[in-house]
């Protein structure tokens, strides 16, 4: 994973999460990646997330936000792996304040039922291939109009939605399962 | 005293660093106009002369143009569990009933009376703190009820002898005290009944400890009652005379148990709950909640004397005196459209003229709320009754009109009739309170801290 112009082998703790004490709000975990940081929230029971050396960890049913401060239009790297169960879903385009799940964006991965992008309308585009047991990598380019969704090197959705952009990369485990983020990147589309 | 009026001051000026709103921000990126062009470039079939290994000739060309804006929602949220004005107590404690602070209930009702030096001290301690403040103390995983807090400033009065000044071993004062508190509700609706086990200390200018529990009832539109029992301790040796250190042998430290009554005002208590309650959302029980109204006056009486005295023959000044009320709150009565109130004041003053001048502590009133214009115009013709220490049967009328966020404009007349009463003390008889007196008035006045909120809101 390339951090700030230098390459940082793979198993290398490539993402510090530190809970800060911030007058102990256990919800929170302050993300460092490289020089860059990242606030993360529990949207759910602080005790759905753990903060491990090798990554952050979501029990099941947990939902995590992560918010890039102050970067609407960011390509969103993220390294994620299932350690048990089915997967998890990630949606966009939304804020934790008032998360409505059943609408907007979302992508499922998920290593029993396959892929599937929601789309803004309630669609769903099912992808072909289910969700692997290893690390994958999950990639939203998020640029004005445009979102693409890659997993690993395939691109597996791109369209013009007509939701407004905002800092918030959602995480929900799904029921039964126990995931794994451990990479977080955020990069500013105009300096990729 | 001049070092506790500093150090008080110093407490207030510190605690603008506790926060009161906590604001959560969502910024959205809007784009209202996209034509961006994202080309790939293919590698060009066939073989090429770049060595053995050479880059892929794959690139990726993005031609931006779109219009946006970004929009930032605001949502704001108290961030504390109590933020108190002033809160008073007095304890009963052990000791001769000749001798204490003789302040009376609350630690108010008798503070500028004469009375608080002769009379039989039921009294004997007292409490007074200014600016209480709590927020969340998340420890223990998360355990509820936990509050960490402090104070602007805090007093412990248990004087030793039946004179008015503070002797060493009579007070034990506080800055920016620590407290940590655990809530046990009783009654999780407002107003809340709740029980506080607590345990504080101050370092500074005294050392003390507090241990106690309290039974609080409240916060109703800012006033809460509440009980106290507990146990504090400690010492005020920083406040000795430096100038005389050398021969002041005086023990300046000091301990006792109490229990006690107190109340306190303009003082906001929230369930940890309510901390995720955006503020426009959050439940009033008042129809008004004021810091400070102040009125100036124009006495009707032809008995009238200014406060200051003005050159023979000279012209008498259009404002002979003032009403002022510190810590006011107005409650509907729970029917009809919720207009008929009540409310009191911590301590209301009545000076219409140099002759014509009375006070007291948590005064009666009640009245009616006459909307006038758009539920912001309003007329409240009133009866107040203030029965002590002095009695005052007061009717008016008041039309006021709110200015900014926290203040309004008022215009007021009425009748106020007040009875003598010979045991103010502190140089107040000079005012003419030991005269009985009635007079009509005229006046115009502002509010400060002045919150009004309408029936409707009251109801939700």
């Amino acid at each position: 994973m390339t951090v700030s112009g230098r390459i940082y082998p793979r198993g290398i703790i490539p993402l510090v999460a530190l809970a800060l004490l911030s007058g102990c709000a256990y919800e929170k975990i302050g993300i460092l990646a490289g020089r860059q940081g990242y606030d993360g929230e529990t949207l759910t029971d602080y005790r759905d997330v753990e903060v491990r050396s090798s990554g952050i960890v979501l029990k099941p049913g947990a939902r995590f936000a992560i918010r890039s401060p102050d970067l609407t239009q960011f390509i969103g790297r993220f390294d994620v792996a299932i350690l048990s169960g089915d997967g998890l879903r990630v949606y966009m385009r939304t804020v934790p304040h008032l998360l409505d799940s059943t609408k907007g964006i979302a992508l499922l991965y998920s290593s029993l039922n396959g892929c599937s992008v929601r789309t803004a309308d309630g669609g769903v585009i099912p992808v072909a291939n289910p969700a692997g047991r290893g690390a994958e990598r999950l990639t939203f380019h998020n640029e004005a109009g445009l979102l693409s969704i890659s997993i690993g090197c395939r691109e597996i959705y791109e369209d013009y939605v007509d939701l407004p952009s905002t800092e918030y990369v959602i995480f929900e485990a799904l029921p039964g399962s126990t995931v794994e983020l451990r990479t977080v990147r955020f990069s500013d589309i105009y300096t990729e | 005293m001049k070092f506790i009026l500093a150090t008080a001051l110093a407490a207030l000026t510190l605690s603008g660093c506790f926060p009161i709103t906590r604001i959560e921000r969502d910024r959205y990126t809007i784009t209202q106009l996209d034509s961006t062009i994202r080309q790939n470039t293919q590698n060009i079939p066939g073989d090429r002369d770049n060595g053995v290994i050479y880059p892929s000739a794959s690139s990726v060309d993005i031609h931006r143009q779109y219009v946006q804006h970004d929009s930032e929602v605001t949502r704001s949220y108290p961030a504390f569990l109590r933020l108190g004005g002033i809160e008073t107590a007095s304890f009963l404690t052990s000791g001769s009933s000749s001798r204490g602070t003789g302040n009376g209930l609350f630690g108010l009702y008798d503070l500028l009376s004469g009375k608080h030096l002769t009379n039989t001290k039921t009294f004997g301690a007292n409490m007074y703190r200014l600016l209480p403040y709590e927020v969340r103390l998340r420890w223990l995983h998360d355990a509820p009820g936990w509050t960490i807090g402090t104070a602007g400033a805090e007093l412990f009065l248990k004087q030793q002898d039946t004179t008015a000044e503070l002797a060493p071993g009579g007070y034990l004062v506080g800055v920016l005290p620590l407290y940590i508190r655990k809530r046990f509700f009783l009654r999780d609706q407002i107003p809340f009944v709740m029980v506080q086990p607590f345990l504080g200390f101050g370092l500074f200018p005294s050392q003390y400890l507090n241990v106690g529990v309290t039974l609080d009832v409240g916060s109703y539109g800012g006033f809460n009652l509440r009980g106290y029992a507990g146990y504090v301790a400690g010492s005020s040796n920083l406040l000795r005379n430096s100038n005389r250190r050398h021969i002041d042998s005086a023990d300046y430290s000091t301990a006792f148990p109490y229990i006690g009554i107190g109340i306190s005002a303009l003082d906001f208590v929230n369930k940890t709950e309510e901390l995720f309650v955006e503020w426009k959302n959050q439940k009033h029980s008042a129809l008004e909640v004021s810091v400070l109204n102040l009125d100036l006056v124009r006495s009707l009486s032809s008995n009238a004397q200014q406060f200051q005295s003005v050159a023979p023959g000279g012209a008498t000044p259009a404002i002979t005196g003032l009403i002022a009320r510190l810590a006011s709150a107005t409650y509907p009565l729970p029917f009809g459209e919720r207009r008929l109130f009540v409310g009191t004041s911590l301590v209301n003053l009545v000076a219409l003229s140099a002759t014509e001048t009375g006070f007291g502590i948590l005064p009666i009133r009640a009245g009616y709320r006459f909307n006038v214009l758009y539920d912001e115009l309003n007329l409240e013709p009133f009866a107040e009754l203030t029965y002590y220490p002095q009695s005052i049967v007061h009717i008016g009328a008041r039309l006021s009109l709110p200015m900014f966020d926290f203040g309004t404009v008022n215009v007021v007349a009425g009748y106020a009739r007040g009875a003598a009463n010979s045991d103010i003390a502190f140089g107040l008889d000079n005012l003419g309170i030991g005269t009985s007196w009635s007079a009509g008035y005229i006046g115009i006045g502002i509010g400060i801290g002045d919150v009004f909120h309408s029936p409707a809101e009251v109801m939700r």
